[in-house]
């Protein structure tokens, strides 16, 4: 599909200069003249880039010709762009680190959109480089032509056509400081394929030509002083975290501030692992899903703090009637999300690490304990009516499963969900104890996004411990990344919840469409041997008294 | 060396177990649809 040779005529054209002028990723200080393709290389190594996902095809062939020189960058074969999409998501949410991406022109660079548009909605740092045509061909409706800066401008924090090979180190450097400063999102480079063989001189001690402002990082004293007055004035108050806790690796000042403060924390989807839910004063996740106890508590709140979150409509529902007794502190580096969804009294613009330093600082240790026992007690109130319902015993039960892979990590590995009620069960009854260690696509909602994300997550952090939570629907919607994982050789657990339905749409069509099951059922390959024509190994458990077993069970095979 | 390389774990799960509660969409986080012995499912 992404083969052409329909571009035969390509100015300046350069030759592969020899080995003993390449840097085979070891940066030295003197001018050398290069290639666009042996520049982009040199600058990735530069940037620190060791893992790139991607999939070649005609006009970034020159980058790939040059890649086999530089052997510090490794690069992972994904079988669909979108896997190389969501790996590298995947692997900068697992380290922090800024994830790459590579496809060629037109269907390669198209096909990486879902995956740009689930980074850009959950703020993740990502460079994609993609090929374009040479740019005599542009606008002419070339092979392989698409205007992949017009299609991806949404959903992309910036994007770049490079219109010279002088400006390629730049344009790069540019755009991995633009995807991880601030807030993150997914940054995409286009590289003509003629600016990729066109020479310059490239001077790796040259720094950056130009940076665009730096965000705001530090929150202002009087808003600090603000939020504070509130927080000593409030009876009902609670906190709520966010994403932005974990990119800003908030951990221990979100626990300092909440311990000092006395006040419950609820976690959002994409806030879950911020807090460990061991915790005394951890008291769930908010929304559309979250347990009756939690969203009663922010119906009587009288202060909300939030903290590196954007109030997004499943945590909100009915936004006018969100929280409406409270008034709300809202901590976020990003200033347009301020009063976005919901109107702050004392709106914070910072990084949440600083924000939540200044607050523990500036607070008096406050003494809520009444609060969190009437909390507490709806809670336990809920679990008992909930336990006391008569339900099926035989087949295995998804809550069960969810304990069985808590109980077999003890909370130390990394959970990689998909999209659907496997992904709700699984924030609600795996309890988070590891920071960031639970990775979904929440703002997005993106189906076919865990495989792929955790062979990123198992690349970026080999010694820990991954398992992918998926739906029979998500899964096989990137189902083919198994080659890719085999190739790596890498050791993933994959726990299909298999109930033959996309079970949320299901879901809402039993509860809002009058039973409707329209196009729901869905059918599957017997997975088992789908893994082995894979050359993976696979299981199916069909009974409830087989899911520890089977969580507990090891496939140790002898390799070279 | 022994390792043990990517598994999958076919769990076939009740067809029409639902998450709860649930919050029709639009409408206000305390008005939940909760689990009860009609609509039993799994949460």
């Amino acid at each position: 599909m992404q083969i052409t040779a329909t571009i035969t005529q390509q100015p300046e054209i350069a030759r592969t200069p020899p080995a003993s002028q390449l840097t085979t990723g070891v940066l030295d200080s003197e001018a050398r003249e290069l290639s666009g393709s042996h520049i982009l290389c040199e600058a990735l190594v530069r940037e620190g880039v060791e893992l790139l996902y991607g999939y070649p095809g005609g006009a970034i062939m020159p980058f790939y010709d040059a890649l086999t020189s530089y052997p510090a960058l490794h690069h992972v074969l994904v079988r669909h762009e979108q896997g190389a999409a969501h790996a590298a998501d995947g692997y900068a949410r697992a380290t922090g680190k800024v994830g790459v991406c590579v496809a060629t022109s037109g269907p390669g660079a198209t096909n990486l959109v879902t995956g740009l548009a689930t980074a850009f909605m959950d703020s993740t740092p990502i460079v994609a480089i993609t090929g374009q045509v040479a740019r005599p061909f542009i606008g002419r409706d070339a092979f392989q032509e698409t205007d992949v800066l017009g299609v991806t401008q949404p959903i992309t924090k910036h994007n770049f056509l490079v219109p010279r090979v002088e400006d390629l180190a730049d344009i790069v450097h540019e755009a991995f400081q633009l995807a991880r400063s601030g807030r993150p999102g997914p940054v995409l480079i286009d590289v003509p394929k003629d600016v990729q063989f066109s020479k310059t001189f490239y001077h790796p001690s040259t720094p950056p030509g130009y940076v665009r402002a730096k965000p705001v990082q530090e929150p202002s004293p009087s808003a600090i002083a603000g939020a504070a007055q509130l927080i000593a004035a409030a009876q009902r108050p609670l906190i709520m975290s966010g994403h932005g806790v974990i990119l800003s690796k908030a951990f221990d000042e979100l626990l300092a501030f909440a311990e000092k403060a006395n006040i419950p924390v609820i976690t959002t989807l994409l806030g879950l692992s911020a807090f460990p839910e061991t915790h005394p004063l951890a008291i769930g996740m908010p929304g559309m899903h979250g347990p009756a106890h939690v969203n009663r508590a922010i119906g009587i709140a009288d202060l909300v703090i939030g903290v590196g979150l954007r109030f997004d409509d499943r945590v909100t529902g009915k936004v006018s009637e969100f929280a409406p007794r409270a008034r709300i502190i809202h901590i976020d580096i990003d200033p347009s999300e301020m009063h976005k969804v919901k109107p702050a009294a004392v709106p914070i613009v910072a990084d949440a690490k600083a924000a939540l330093n200044a607050l523990v600082e500036a607070i008096e240790p406050g003494d809520h304990r009444a609060w969190i026992n009437e909390i507490r007690d709806w809670e336990a109130q809920d679990n008992a009516r909930i336990a006391a319902i008569p339900r099926d015993t035989t087949s295995p039960d998804p809550i069960s499963i969810i304990e069985a892979i808590h109980a077999e990590t003890q909370g130390e590995a990394i959970i990689v969900t998909d999209v659907g009620q496997h992904q709700m069960w699984t924030a609600r009854h795996y309890t988070w104890t590891r920071p960031n260690s639970h990775i979904t696509s929440g703002g997005l909602g993106t189906m076919g996004f865990a495989l792929p994300a955790a062979m990123g997550v198992k690349m970026g952090m080999p010694g820990t411990p991954v398992w992918v939570v998926a739906g029979d629907g998500g899964i096989q919607m990137n189902i083919q990344e198994l080659a890719t994982l085999k190739q790596e050789g890498l050791s993933i657990k994959v726990a299909i919840m298999n109930n033959g339905y996309l079970g949320m749409v299901r879901q809402w069509q039993q509860f809002f469409h009058s039973r409707n099951y329209s196009e729901t059922p869905i059918s599957g390959p017997d997975y088992v041997q789908l893994a082995a024509a894979y050359g993976l190994k696979g299981i199916r458990v069909t009974k409830r008294e087989e899911v520890a077993e089977a969580v507990h069970r090891r496939w140790k095979r002898r390799v070279l | 060396m022994e390792e043990e390389g990517t598994v999958i774990i076919d769990f076939v799960i009740e067809s029409e177990a639902n998450v709860y509660p649930m919050v029709a969409p639009g409408s206000a986080i305390t008005n939940m649809i909760e689990e009860t012995e009609e609509n039993a499912g799994h949460d």
